[in-house]
């Protein structure tokens, strides 16, 4: 069974820089929680997108945008959503799921199976050692033997 | 849960499946409980070895593992740039809101979905491809709002269980009839004649979405 488990994301050490790949993963993280709790109390408060719109006085356009995906909401965006569908205020708190993650899974169980161990600068979009990466996985595929039912 | 051999681990993933599926007792009739079943099994088989032989790979949620509500399988183009560290420039800004998109679905959470290929809103998180039939799907990564975003096609396998393909930045498709047809040749490739799902709702599909 190949899996994908990874040691690549990790909390920030000292003075390094974050790199923005690692925010804009973050990032989007931080942004798709905030529409699962808005939906989430949509869905639960049955109230309609005009009735919503009309409470915060906004075009139901304007609503059903927002409501479309996660996107880059205001903090004063997110707090008036929610509270206009149901009177709910976000309950603000901080995790370290990174460094639990570390504590429950050491290095070698986390480490992909299939894969060769991959140095960071490999993993730079379009680089040779990212293709020889990917290479090497096909040719572990073409060379896997196939099982055979009984 | 520790599997003992490959077959164990098929039996066992096929009644998961099943119930998954809601086929055990469901109100779905009998004919239709069973379409569904055999079509999963077939696929589901299939998949097993495909993972075996590392063709596609299970992804795992960077936060949570493999404690998931739902199942991602990648193929390894996807699984390489979806793989951190992102690196510091726009291309690992765009790969990382990928990612993202990537864990959303694995953790459960709320995806936007358009069904009707014609009449999408332009924010869809997930959305049916023309032909409608061929059941593929486009995953849509449409942040960073200053970029044209990232487009991934693959169809699903069961319900909330996604299988994705290919993969490329929106600007790099000019006709995306052209990238249906990369989807569906390496669909074909891996699965043979065998077709992704097919259901009659979105219910069928997945869980906790938000039909747009």
């Amino acid at each position: 069974m190949s899996t994908s488990q990874t040691t690549g994301l990790s909390e920030p050490v000292g003075s390094e820089k974050i790199s923005v790949g690692t925010l804009g993963y973050i990032r989007a993280r931080h942004r798709q929680r905030q529409y699962d709790v808005v939906i989430r109390e949509l869905k639960k408060s049955g109230i309609i997108q005009a009735d919503l719109a009309r409470r915060l006085d906004k075009a139901p356009e304007v609503v059903s945008r927002l409501l479309a995906r996660p996107g880059n909401w205001e903090s004063d965006t997110f707090s008036d959503l929610l509270f206009a569908i149901s009177g709910a205020v976000a309950s603000v708190h901080a995790e370290h799921p990174l460094s639990q993650r570390v504590e429950e899974f050491p290095a070698e169980q986390i480490k992909p199976e299939s894969a060769p161990i991959r140095s960071k600068s490999a993993f730079a979009l379009g680089t040779e050692a990212n293709n020889a990466i990917i290479d090497e996985w096909k040719k572990q595929a073409q060379d896997a033997p196939i099982p055979i039912a009984a | 849960m520790t599997f003992y051999s490959w077959r164990q681990a098929l039996r066992v993933r096929i009644t998961a499946g099943a119930f998954n599926l809601g086929l055990y007792g469901s109100r779905f009739p009998r004919k239709q409980r069973y379409r569904g079943l055999l079509t999963y099994m077939s696929i589901c088989a299939t998949l097993m070895r495909l993972l075996r032989r590392h063709r596609l790979f299970e992804l795992e949620s960077l936060f949570t593992g493999n404690d998931t509500a739902r199942t991602m399988i990648v193929s390894p183009d996807i699984l390489a740039v979806v793989t951190p560290p992102f690196s510091d420039t726009e291309h690992g800004r765009r790969l990382g809101e990928f990612r993202a998109w990537l864990d959303n679905f694995l953790e459960g959470g709320e995806v936007s979905v358009a069904e009707d290929p014609q009449q999408k809103p332009p924010d869809a998180m997930l959305a049916r491809v023309t032909p409608v039939e061929d059941e593929f799907w486009s995953v849509r990564v449409t942040e960073p709002e200053d970029t044209a975003g990232i487009r991934s096609l693959g169809g699903f396998g069961a319900k909330d269980k996604f299988i994705c393909l290919i993969w490329d930045f929106r600007e790099g498709i000019p006709v995306f009839d052209d990238e249906v047809d990369a989807a569906r040749d390496a669909w074909r490739d891996l699965f043979g004649s065998r077709g992704p799902m097919s259901g009659e709702s979105l219910d069928e599909y997945l869980t906790n979405y938000r039909a747009v």
